[in-house]
């Protein structure tokens, strides 16, 4: 198929003669990690916070930008993890574990090191892994219909439910909760505007950008400030920074083993960076050489989640770039990113916008390099920076967040937006009610809506039709599955054991 | 409160909103005959259901479930704290009307310093620097999103 011609990784090649899309790509990567790295400040925010600074730009320059971002922060949240035992974003969580014992025990330069040398062999992969699977998956995407696409929505929503914190029926409301924000706005099918209020703005439906910021940027402020966190400020000091070889070969293994770990989880609809990277570091601790060793601060516990935080992320942007469906809540906002500039990810983008296409996986792979040569130069700078006082740095987050939000369509009403998402973010975190669902039920509701009454519709009322229909059917007996899958296995698990006892 | 109590209040909010939005969906215009999924009220009012389902479920789980950790943290952790909160949330509802009165980057700057002031321990609030970093930071704000971006802000009496 011609989904598969060269062009797809050449035609990309093109933009890069502008000396603007290696820029915007270093800064997307430097901003990343100094974000990332900063604790409380998660690689979702960063890229909602930062994506008004993106309109104007052309779209490959905004990716090569966003795409920075990501790659930077994904990797950048090791560095706090390691130096003071807070990982800068969730997907970090695992690297605390060894990175923080060895960074007492004096080797938190070696340990960052790892963590460089680990998350660029992990991101590589990554690309490589995206850049073959994606036209694959986009083709077959392609002779999806309205059914199908009901399914994978369905699909993305349940896997999230099940994988946030907190029970799984939680999850599933904040999923619906952001389907019906989702409602706001003209009707798809009648055009009959639906509860805006009698506001002029939400006729095209809510602005999901300033949504994000609040939920996302905003409510994490307010829960700082609310429980006092901002006055926490560590230093540290770094000694050499480059692994020596002979560290590298011993971490070769479990590096490629936990890049397959991390691009498969990531590739999942919903399962991203801290999924894959808990996993990975579980594996080590079944299958690594020194995993007796693992938590008393050894290299492979650093290199096994790093590996795989950094290569779930090629594998989170195949089903946002190919299905419309995003991988975690990182790729969420990045399709938020996407679609502000007008592109609707999905199969057709492979067909229509094939340039654009190949210069993401081109700026993705740029921004690996960056990553790495950032990560071994910079270390000593963001040790430095983790201990840059909250007391400026959140009001600075919160005046970024207002501006940006102001700057989205030049409106005012983004700006209430932005602070009524904030106050609802800060209310949903202190009863448990995960955020990322939202976001997802709410970017992908739209979507989601045409479709289901678009199927019904054509086949005249009919809801069979999405259990008559063989892939469609496969989709909702997967939702079930997901759903129904771990109550399941803890009955039958309780059976066992009840048996056994007798 | 304890963390089971919030959990059943909470679910019968999401059970009271699903009805509101119910009760809200019927109001929409409906063709009698046809196909449902034709009507604007239909895609909201099946949302309405399943949120009615899930949130009873939610409550019959916080009743069977034993809850670990029995008592909610407090939502703010001292005085200070939620005295803090109130007061970044005026500075935020304040912001889009100084932005309009004032212009942005006054808006901006009154908001970063007046909670860089109020973020700062009572002992360790020195005002040059304070106000040296704040304008700082403004100053970036103002390069990044006037400048370079070009963004129509609303014309203020002052910047």
């Amino acid at each position: 198929m011609e989904l598969f011609s060269m062009d797809l990784y050449l035609s990309g090649l093109q933009q890069f003669t502008n000396p603007a899309m290696f820029l915007s790509s270093f800064l997307g990567v430097l901003v990343g990690i100094v974000f990332g790295a900063l604790p409380g400040l998660t690689a979702t925010m960063t890229i909602a916070v930062f994506i008004p600074f993106t309109f104007g730009m052309s779209p490959y320059i905004s990716f090569a930008f966003l795409l920075g971002l990501y790659t930077g922060a994904v990797y950048g949240g090791s560095i706090s993890a390691i130096l003071i035992n807070i990982p800068g974003t969730p997907s970090a969580i695992a690297t605390s574990l060894d990175g923080y014992p060895m960074s007492q025990a004096g080797r938190a330069g070696e340990a960052i090191g790892i963590s460089t040398i680990s998350s660029t062999i992990g991101g590589f992969l990554s690309v490589f892994v995206l850049m073959f699977a994606a036209p694959a998956i986009a083709s077959v995407a392609l002779k999806f219909s309205a059914e199908e696409y009901v399914g994978i929505t369905l699909i993305g929503l349940s896997i999230i439910a099940i994988i946030s914190p907190g029970s799984t029926i939680k999850g599933l409301i904040a999923g619906v909760i952001g389907l019906i924000i989702g409602i706001v706005g003209l009707d798809p099918i009648t055009g009959y505007p639906r509860f805006i209020m009698g506001q002029a703005e939400l006729l095209e439906g809510i602005d999901s950008i300033p949504v994000m910021i609040g939920m996302y940027g905003l409510s994490e402020m307010l829960v700082q400030i609310s429980s006092a966190e901002y006055k926490v400020t560590v230093e540290q000091k770094l000694s050499k920074i480059v692994p020596p070889w002979k560290d590298i070969k011993r971490i070769f293994g479990t590096v490629v083993r936990s890049s397959f770990i991390g691009v498969l989880i990531g590739a999942l609809p919903a399962a991203g960076g801290s999924i894959a990277s808990l996993v990975a570091y579980g594996q080590e601790k079944r299958l690594g050489k020194r995993r007796d060793l693992l938590g008393t601060g050894i290299i492979e516990g650093i290199a096994a989640p790093e590996a795989a935080n950094n290569a779930s992320t090629g594998g989170a942007l195949i089903p946002m770039l190919t299905l419309g469906i995003p991988g975690d809540a990182m790729t969420a906002v990045l399709m938020g990113g996407l679609i502000i500039q007008g592109l609707r990810p999905g199969p057709l983008l492979f067909q229509q916008q094939m340039p654009f296409v190949s210069s993401i996986f081109i700026s993705l792979l740029l921004s690996v390099v960056f990553m790495c040569i950032l990560g071994l130069l910079g270390a000593r700078v963001y040790a430095k920076l983790i201990s840059f006082p909250k007391k400026y740095l959140i009001p600075a987050i919160l005046v970024f967040g207002l501006v940006g939000s102001y700057a989205i369509s030049n409106s005012i009403f983004d700006i209430w937006v932005l602070i009524i998402s904030g106050l609802v973010g800060f209310l949903f975190r202190k009863i448990g009610l995960p955020i990322a669902p939202i976001i997802l039920g709410m970017i992908l509701g739209p979507l989601f809506e045409s479709n289901f009454r678009r199927a019904l519709m054509l086949n005249e009322g009919n809801w069979a039709t999405f259990v008559q229909r063989p892939i469609s059917l496969f989709f909702l007996v997967v939702v079930v599955v997901v759903l129904a899958g771990p109550v399941v296995m803890k009955k039958l698990k309780n059976i066992i054991t009840n048996t056994k006892g007798v | 409160m304890t963390k089971k109590n919030m959990d059943i209040l909470a679910g019968i909010g999401f059970f009271a909103f699903a009805g509101l939005l119910f009760i809200a969906a019927g109001f929409m215009p409906t063709r009698e005959g046809g196909i449902p999924a034709l009507n604007t009220g239909f895609y909201p009012r099946i949302l309405s259901i399943i949120l009615a389902v899930l949130s009873v479920l939610m409550i019959i789980e916080a009743i069977r479930k034993q809850y670990v950790q029995k008592d909610v943290e407090a939502w703010w952790t001292t005085k200070a704290a939620f005295s803090l909160f109130a007061v970044t949330l005026i500075l935020l509802v304040l912001y889009p009307f100084i932005m309009k009165f004032l212009g942005f980057a006054t808006a901006s700057l009154i908001f970063i310093t007046t909670l860089t002031w109020m973020l700062s321990d009572k002992a360790h609030r020195r005002p040059l620097v304070i106000g040296g970093i704040s304008l700082a930071l403004t100053v970036i704000v103002y390069i990044i999103f006037k400048m370079v971006l070009a963004i129509p802000f609303p014309q203020g009496m002052l910047i």
